[in-house]
């Protein structure tokens, strides 16, 4: 067999922003996972009716429409229970869940989680420096790095 | 399967020049960005334009975008690419419409009709960015 590998976990990442939805599926593809994207629950759950072989499903819980997070986890566990589901609330909560699969995954883990959480952090910045938007955007990074973790 | 004991290995993610899948159709997105990962491409997608303006604006490497014309919101792909031809210029643009069968009020490098051939599709991508 050529320089494939026999089974590559794929990933869904499930995330309103699309600057943390691509610096996470970046990380994860870097680590060696398959990594699939949905910008919101409902996307999410059109993927997985598809059959989409979807081994983890990493998830923001706070999502525009009619299915938060916690609706995702509750349809996936009706319909794809083998599927593991993990819910952050914050992006740096998705950045650790993001190391601890890279610590996990197929390749030696490319770079250290503090990397993404400071490109993620940048990213964020610069849009609320150029752009009003969101507070609820700029506060997920700011916010958790204010408090110590519980 | 490797050496009995030795965990199991997986290649490095192959890179490639950066394509940038624009689609509000998540299954369309997700199988577009699929085909041109599997053909050595890197790929991040967006949702919709805005959420392509916003990687192309932070800076994340693309060289080629491949657009759906008719997108939510109040910018459509058309409108993307009047963007991009003014603000990345190096960026080619290839465009795609379901209720179109050409496109000639806006300078772009390609149109596909969806649905499309994937096999044309990613045959012309690589005459764009090799």
């Amino acid at each position: 067999m050529p320089d494939e590998p026999q089974v590559q976990e794929t990933i869904l990442i499930v995330d309103r922003d699309v600057l943390v939805r691509t610096s996470l599926a970046q990380y994860l593809r870097d680590c060696g996972y398959a990594v699939v994207e949905a910008a919101n629950a409902e996307e999410a759950v059109a993927l997985l009716r598809r059959d989409t072989p979807v081994d983890v499903v990493l998830s923001d819980v706070a999502m525009p429409g009619a299915l938060d997070g916690f609706g995702l986890a509750k349809w996936i566990r009706t319909h794809r229970p083998q599927t593991k589901i993990i819910l952050t609330g914050t992006v740096l909560r998705s950045i650790d869940a993001a190391h601890d699969l890279c610590d996990e995954g197929p390749l030696p883990v490319p770079y250290h989680a503090q990397t993404v959480h400071d490109r993620i952090r940048r990213l964020l910045a610069a849009r609320s420096a150029t752009a009003a938007g969101p507070a609820a955007d700029r506060s997920r990074v700011q916010s958790q790095d204010a408090q110590p973790e519980p | 399967m490797g050496v009995p004991g030795e965990p199991r290995r997986a290649t490095a993610r192959k890179t490639g020049a950066g394509i940038l899948v624009v689609e509000d159709e998540v299954l369309i997105r997700a199988t577009i960005a699929e085909q041109l990962r599997r053909t050595g491409y890197s790929v991040i997608e967006a949702a919709n334009a805005h959420e392509a303006v916003e990687l192309l604006r932070n800076r994340f490497e693309v060289k080629l975008i491949i657009s759906d014309i008719r997108m939510p919101g109040s910018l459509d792909g058309v409108g993307l690419a009047r963007l991009v031809h003014n603000e990345f210029p190096g960026v080619k643009v290839i465009l795609t419409a379901a209720h179109l069968t050409e496109v000639d009020w806006v300078e772009h490098d390609g149109f596909f009709h969806k649905p499309h051939d994937p096999a044309q599709l990613i045959a012309h991508v690589r005459t764009l960015i090799g």
